[in-house]
């Protein structure tokens, strides 16, 4: 543990590029002083990447919503439909999105995520992704606050493309965690 | 010279107190330590990104309604989305093929399968003594979890069962209002006793009884509960009406008890409900922290029809806690596993387990002409 710890701190204050250089020089450093000191050092190297796993936040949790005219909370009636994608990055809570529409009934308006709130009811906007006049395969990224976070993981948060015919919200969908490939299906 | 003579003297003083202290005589015979309960929790283990739900939270009864309504009925029963869920919860939850309310008949309507805890760690412990997963003459068929300790084996399908559920997570409501409720109201608090105490650090053979308090908290200004108080146990004829009585040591400064059956009263959310706990035991480390608090563990396998008939009397909070009774009563069916029937094999109680906090105190037994004053 402390040797992990000690590996975690060096790769930290060295930094990747001059650890490496570090490692060229560890032998030299160490030669013909401390044995010690030598085996120390190059187990505190060999350990730097376990370091280095131990400070890994994990893969981005992904997140998806399909937009549809029908989870408006009141009726609308569009050929429209979309997709939502969206990437948080665990270490600084940067959420990415990606988000594609078709078919709307007039131009786009305002695309934005909104919460927290389910589906049936309404909320304010909480991020606002496109603008005054969105194209669809809109890319963007915003950093999360930690209230939105707590939305966003509890299904609170969800997608709503405004359009002139329609400028409470055309299209809509709620935001839904993505699971990781293999995660078994609950029962 | 004389700063010298003064250390001296000083840690001479010192050593004496220090020795006096180490070698006192425990003054009399056995102890007793009283602490009451003051939040009593559902021991979900939650990681900062919830990775232990893969699929996301549990689709809650609001959404099951609303998205089983036509367009029109959407439109009208909703207001175009203006009545909120906590205000529409009344008719949302008749949504049976007869308009039946579905947390009194959870069967008569077929859900997508909830969505469970998938994570491997929680906390809890292993109530039937076995690290695989397949049955004992105790258990159903279940996956186990490990501790966040390590230890394989752990025992907590509640968790499995409520641990994606929004409202008993930590930014939850449910037991949240719980333990506000009883610091409040004053009902349905737990006093526990513990007699026998040769050292309160190690001592080899204690006595822990679970009583009702008939006071109630005793909170200062600030409305936190204060410690040291005393509760009067509540009793009939001399008799408590509780009373559940656990054998015990303790190591280390941490109760450990032997597992018993035991009824603990308990209240939350303007529900009265007993928790009905077979092989219940208590780990609990008896350091007081900062906040004048002892924190600890209490696991059991919980009495599948008592946890179900608390849950039909908190149906009122079934919008703010976000639960869906059939997929609810479905998933819970099946992830009971303790104690199965000896006629159809089905499980009769459910592994559990509860983070509670508690504060020292005094409890005062009284007899029936005190108990009558």
């Amino acid at each position: 543990m402390q040797v992990r710890v000690a590996a975690q701190r060096l790769r930290h204050t060295v930094g990747w590029s001059r650890l490496a250089l570090v490692a060229s020089l560890c032998p030299v450093m160490t030669s013909g002083t401390n044995r010690r000191l030598r085996w120390s050092c190059l187990a505190a190297l060999l350990l730097a990447p376990v370091g280095l796993c131990a400070n890994d936040p994990g893969p981005p949790v992904r997140f998806y919503a399909n937009l549809t005219p029908e989870e408006q909370s009141s009726t609308t009636i569009s050929p429209g439909s979309g997709r939502a994608d969206f990437e948080l990055d665990r270490a600084t809570l940067r959420f990415s999105w990606r988000v594609s529409f078709k078919s709307l009934t007039s131009a786009a308006i305002g695309a934005a995520v909104h919460g927290p709130q389910r589906p049936g009811t309404n909320a304010g906007v909480q991020i606002d992704m496109g603008g005054k006049r969105p194209a669809s395969n809109l890319q963007g990224s915003a950093v999360l606050t930690d209230a939105q976070l707590q939305y966003l993981l509890a299904g609170r948060m969800y997608v709503n493309i405004r359009t002139q015919k329609y400028p409470a919200g055309e299209l809509r969908g709620q935001i839904q965690r993505l699971p990781p490939a293999g995660a078994g299906k609950t029962g | 010279m004389l700063t010298l003579r003064r250390r001296s003297l000083g840690a001479g003083l010192a050593l004496l107190l220090a020795s006096a202290a180490a070698a006192a005589p425990s003054t009399g015979g056995p102890q007793t330590l009283a602490y009451v309960i003051a939040n009593f929790n559902n021991a979900v283990y939650e990681t900062q990104f919830m990775d232990e739900c893969p699929e996301g939270p549990a689709i809650g009864n609001d959404e099951m309604w609303w998205r089983g309504l036509s367009r029109a009925d959407k439109d009208k029963l909703t207001d175009n989305g203006l009545v909120q869920p906590v205000d529409r919860r009344f008719i949302s939850v008749l949504r049976g093929p007869k308009g039946e309310d579905v947390c009194w008949n959870p069967t008569v309507v077929k859900e997508p399968p909830l969505r469970t805890v998938q994570g491997s760690v929680s906390y809890g412990f292993n109530l039937d003594g076995s690290n695989d997963d397949r049955a004992t003459p105790k258990s159903c068929p279940h996956r186990n979890f490990v501790s966040e300790r390590g230890a394989p084996g752990v025992d907590n399908q509640m968790y499995r069962l409520l641990g994606c559920h929004y409202g008993w997570r930590r930014n939850g409501v449910l037991d949240t209002f719980g333990n506000e409720e009883r610091r409040n109201s004053g009902r349905g608090v737990i006093l526990m006793e513990i007699t026998n105490v040769t050292d309160p650090r190690n001592s080899p053979e204690v006595r822990v009884a679970f009583y009702r308090a008939a006071d109630p908290f005793s909170i200062d200004a600030t409305g936190r509960i204060l410690p040291y108080a005393s509760y009067r146990v509540d009793s009939n004829a001399g008799k408590p009406r509780y009373g559940a009585v656990a054998r015990g040591r303790i190591v280390n400064g941490v109760l450990i008890t032997e597992p018993i059956d035991a009824k603990l009263p308990f209240y939350a959310n303007s529900a009265f409900a007993e928790i009905q706990l077979r092989d219940m035991r208590l780990e609990m480390d008896l350091t007081v922290s900062p906040e004048g608090k002892v924190q600890g563990l209490v696991g059991g396998y919980y009495d599948f029809d008592k946890w179900w008939e608390y849950m039909l009397k908190i149906e009122f909070l079934i919008a703010t806690g976000d639960w869906s009774c059939p997929a609810l009563y479905t998933a819970a069916r099946e992830l009971a596993d303790g104690y199965p029937d000896p006629k159809t094999g089905e499980c009769t109680a459910i592994s559990s387990a509860f983070k509670i906090d508690a504060l020292p105190a005094f409890a005062i037994h009284t007899t029936p002409v005190e108990a009558r004053r």
